[in-house]
């Protein structure tokens, strides 16, 4: 049967892409603990930011990257200050910073829409004319090849330094129990600031991938959360390896169901599998 | 106690200010001029036809206007959605006091027409999907009907060798059209016909292309916009899965200049689509009023253009709010506008032959189908 | 006038959601995120009974609330095995199946066609296809469910709910069945969801999947959290403004070819800044 070769390459894809969104998510929510929808919106406007220093500016595509990645990281961490800080300050409770995300989420994707219309927009120029490569009897284009390799030096590097830098150390530490850390001396704010630009880039640099592989609109951000959600749950919130594993593992499923059900139940599907792990193993596949 | 009485305070003033608002008729000149009231598509993923919609809509205002006519246009955004259509709907009818109603595709179609029987005005709707008009008396319809093209594709690629068609489309309810007519082609050819559906936000069709090539597929019939098209084209392309594609919808929704700019030419050689030809001297007015003009507007304009043309046409001839009067005028109204239509006819339905195209050598070349 | 009238209508039926939801997050305190999937069972139980068989409005009702009763059931007991945010998740996990149930069952719900040419009402002879004789019956429906929230709130039930939401640790020691209370709580909400779809169902006359999404509940979250937590009265003030603010928002002069956008930043930023400035909400009763 000559269609699992492709079949898994296909899996490996779409796990890369949720890989990148899973690691920013989980890195923010091991740390602040809270469900930020508004990450869901920095997804484009990383996207975005490159299509209007790339492809209308024309700078060069690494300057333009980074730059897209720059922006992400800053309105997060803007978002953060300003809004998540106050609120996890007084104490609110969860669903308050859900709302609140949920309101940041909108406003961001309206502002996207006003800036650049709601058309669909592709942000590679060459004209589909990538390369094509034969890996395991299954075909994967340069982008894709590159979104994975980036998905998985990142999470090296997110574990290394996560484990050995002080920065790192303080981020787990935070992440553990954020009262004691504080008692500690520990600076909670700047810490979960940093994580916040950080995870947000990383955001960012998905949406940038995503669009040269596709393409970017300003809706893009919910579905991409959503799956990235789902990736961190089902690998082990919290937990680096986790997340990358939980999108491997979801893009499995996810292709797989596709090929023995159909294409119209793939959300269903991704969601029952995460019911499933909730019911019977919630901590994920590996621990924190 | 004091918060409490700042807050009502508050309220009350909210809720005096609205009343006043919408209440005190804004335009002075509203009574005497005829009024459209246009549900467009401004937010969520039909967006893309609301601007290059809004725009051919400016551009006929402004030429009623310069021969004299009497018209003023209000535009409201209805989304995708039938109850933000329907609210919009009852915003125009009863605040705006419009005199007509346009509205864009089929989900808010679905819950405007009634309101629009009901309060006795002229509608038109753009959509694939023909029922208002037997539903709706005063109801017109613009767009290709998608049914009649899939019938025209499918039988195309049967007489052509294909044995095994695959729809793909996206879940809405064009495709359950689109496979009603293509199953009667399967039964009349003895061919087998396959659909593959999936949801809107669909980017990954890798897996679905995979299976169609284990399942034999020989042909494709496409029904999806170009944000779908742009990823389904590459990833075919990338996939070595070089069969002949038909598409279900035309260049406007599905092989827009986008599509055709974002994939490479080797992955598109030989797709067969359809359009409606524009007259060059809308092409030309479109583009004075608006320079920054892309060719995705166009269609969309072309089709806000001709509905408030059409439109006026009939309500200038009547007295306000006669709207049989404006039916059976609008019925017999042939002129050639945007689309070059010869107009309505007795059916309510825009009479609209389209012109086929194939992609061939990354240009479009006109491709008659006999 | 009608547009009034209309709008009378919509904010009955957005009331009752509130009020439905409110039971199960403000007063008990389970962050439920899949509200709209009950609303959409009971519009397309009404919807699919009155174009089929003909049925009465009242009976439908009553059969679309036994029908959502069960499968609440099953949801909710489900949900109980989770915590807080997990909750949420599960939650979501379980709208978006129900809606790819409503988009893809097409033999049952018609999917994405949507079920057309449901009809009004009609009570012994008299049908309710005139607006205001809707807004009418849609009263009588919001009044007599709020009085029933009013009366089950305040009772020792309701003071049961409140306390698993306080401490159910606490409220198990002393011996209380709290999964009991958790599932019949999560039921009656979901039965008083369903009879605002079956309103919704037979008023619009239209209905399609779309209007049951992930989004719309969400939406429902914000009205309950707006008006305050634990609020019956706020739920249907919370209600009334989401409704008013984007039809106040129309005639605000934004230019009009982004004006459905501004108004979405505009809406988004009210979020923010109302759970920065007044997490409590409109007229809450207990703080965040």
């Amino acid at each position: 049967m000559d269609i699992v070769p492709q079949l898994i390459v296909n899996s490996i894809i779409a796990g890369a892409i949720y890989t990148m969104v899973a690691l920013g998510f989980n890195l923010i929510y091991g740390t602040a603990r809270f469900f930020d929808l508004g990450y869901g919106a920095l997804t484009a406007v990383g996207g975005y930011a490159v299509f209007y220093f790339y492809k209308s500016l024309g700078l060069n595509i690494f300057f333009a990257i980074v730059i897209g990645m720059l922006v992400s990281g800053l309105l997060g961490w803007l978002l953060y200050r300003f809004i998540y800080a106050p609120l996890r300050e007084r104490k609110s409770s969860s669903m308050v910073l859900l709302v609140a995300a949920l309101g940041a989420f909108t406003a961001i994707q309206a502002v996207i829409a006003i800036l650049f219309t709601s058309q669909f927009q592709t942000l590679s120029t060459s004209a589909g004319n990538d390369h094509v490569y034969e890996i395991l009897g299954g075909v994967i284009t340069q982008v894709q090849l590159i979104t994975l390799i980036i998905g998985i030096v990142l999470m090296l590097g997110m574990a290394l330094s996560l484990k050995y830098t002080m920065f790192g150390k303080a981020v787990k530490a935070v992440g553990d129990d954020e009262e004691v850390s504080k008692i500690v001396g520990i600076n909670t704010r700047v810490v979960i600031g940093k994580v916040f630009f950080i995870g947000s880039a990383i955001a960012g640099l998905a949406g940038i991938l995503v669009g040269f592989d596709t393409g970017i609109e300003p809706t893009m951000g919910l579905s991409l959360l959503l799956k990235g959600v789902i990736a961190s749950i089902i690998g082990g919130i919290g937990n680096i390896y986790g997340g990358v594993l939980g999108a491997f593992f979801l893009g499995f499923v996810e292709n797989f169901g596709i090929w023995k059900i159909s294409g119209e139940w793939k959300d269903a599907i991704a969601f029952g599998v995460l019911i499933i792990f909730l019911l019977f193993r919630p901590q994920g596949i590996l621990k924190r | 106690m004091n918060k409490k009485i700042t807050w009502t305070i508050v309220a009350a003033a909210v809720i005096i200010l609205l009343a006043f608002l919408m209440t005190t008729n804004n335009t002075p000149h509203r009574k005497t001029m005829h009024t459209i009231g246009v549900i467009s598509p401004l937010t969520g993923w039909g967006a893309y036809w609301g601007e290059g919609y809004n725009k051919g809509i400016a551009l006929a205002v402004d030429e009623i206007r310069a021969k004299g006519g009497n018209v003023d246009v209000v535009i409201e955004d209805g989304g995708t959605d039938a109850q933000k259509s329907a609210t919009a709907a009852q915003k125009l009818i009863n605040i705006d006091k419009v005199n007509a109603l346009t509205v864009e595709f089929a989900g808010p179609s679905s819950s405007v027409s009634p309101i629009a029987l009901k309060a006795g005005i002229p509608l038109v709707y753009d959509a694939v999907v023909k029922k208002f008009v037997n539903e709706n008396p005063n109801a017109f319809k613009f767009y290709f009907d998608v049914a009649k093209q899939c019938g025209i594709a499918g039988d195309y690629l049967a007489e052509h060798g294909s044995k095994n068609i695959a729809l793909v489309s996206i879940n809405l309810d064009f495709a359950p059209e689109c496979q009603t007519a293509l199953d009667a082609v399967a039964i009349r050819h003895g061919i087998k016909v396959t659909p593959y559906l999936f949801g809107e936000d669909m980017t990954d069709f890798k897996t679905t292309i995979s299976k169609m090539k284990t399942a034999g597929v020989d042909s494709i019939i496409p029904v999806f916009y170009e944000d779908h098209a742009v990823s389904f084209f590459k990833q075919k392309g990338d996939l070595r899965f070089n069969v002949p594609v038909f598409t279900g919808l035309g260049i406007p929704d599905v092989f827009t200049e986008k599509v055709r700019s974002s994939v490479a030419t080797s992955s598109l050689e030989g797709v067969i689509t359809f359009d409606q030809p524009l007259s060059t001297e809308f092409k030309s007015n479109i583009q004075k009023k608006y320079p920054a003009i892309t060719e995705k507007d166009f269609i969309p304009a072309a089709y806000g253009y001709d509905e408030i043309i059409y439109l006026y046409g009939g309500m200038s001839k009547c007295a306000q709010n006669d709207t049989s009067c404006i039916v059976s005028e609008m019925k017999k109204d042939a002129h050639k506008g945007a689309l070059q239509s010869a107009g309505f006819g007795d059916d309510r339905i825009f009479d609209m032959d389209p012109v086929y195209y194939r992609y061939s050598g990354g240009k479009l070349v006109e491709f008659p189908l006999k | 006038m009608e547009y009034l009238i209309h709008i009378g209508i919509l904010i009955c039926i957005y009331g009752i959601l509130g009020l439905s939801l409110n039971l199960i997050v403000g007063v008990t305190g389970l962050l439920s995120i899949t509200q709209a999937a009950f609303y959409g069972i009971g519009a397309y139980a009404t919807a699919i009974l009155l174009t089929t068989v003909g049925m009465n409005f009242f009976f439908a009702v009553l059969i679309g609330m036994a029908i959502t009763a069960v499968i609440s059931l099953g949801i909710g007991f489900v949900l109980s095995k989770f915590k807080d945010d997990y909750y949420a998740l599960g939650s979501f996990g379980f709208n978006i199946i129900v809606y790819s149930i409503f988009l893809n069952w097409q033999s049952l719900t018609r999917g994405p066609l949507g079920i057309p040419g449901i009809g009004r009402p009609s009570l012994f002879g008299f049908t309710f296809s005139e607006n205001i004789w809707f807004l009418v019956l849609s009263a009588v429906f919001l009044v007599a469910i709020y009085f029933f929230c009013e009366y089950l709130t305040n009772s020792s039930f309701g003071r049961v709910l409140k306390g698993i939401r306080e401490d159910e640790e606490a409220l198990r020691v002393f011996g209380y069945n709290t999964l009991f209370y958790k599932l019949a709580i999560f039921v009656i909400g979901a039965m008083l969801a369903s009879v605002a779809g079956a309103l919704f169902a037979s008023y619009i006359t239209f209905i399609d999947p779309s209007t049951f999404t992930l989004t719309e509940s969400i939406f429902l979250l914000a009205i309950v959290i707006l008006g305050g937590l634990a609020s019956n009265k706020g739920a249907v003030i919370g209600a009334a403004v989401l409704i008013l603010l984007p039809e106040i928002l129309r005639f605000v002069g934004f230019p009009s070819d982004i004006a459905a956008q501004m108004r979405q930043v505009t809406y988004g930023v009210i979020l923010i800044v109302l759970m920065l400035y007044r997490p409590q909400g409109l007229v809450g009763e207990y703080k965040l």
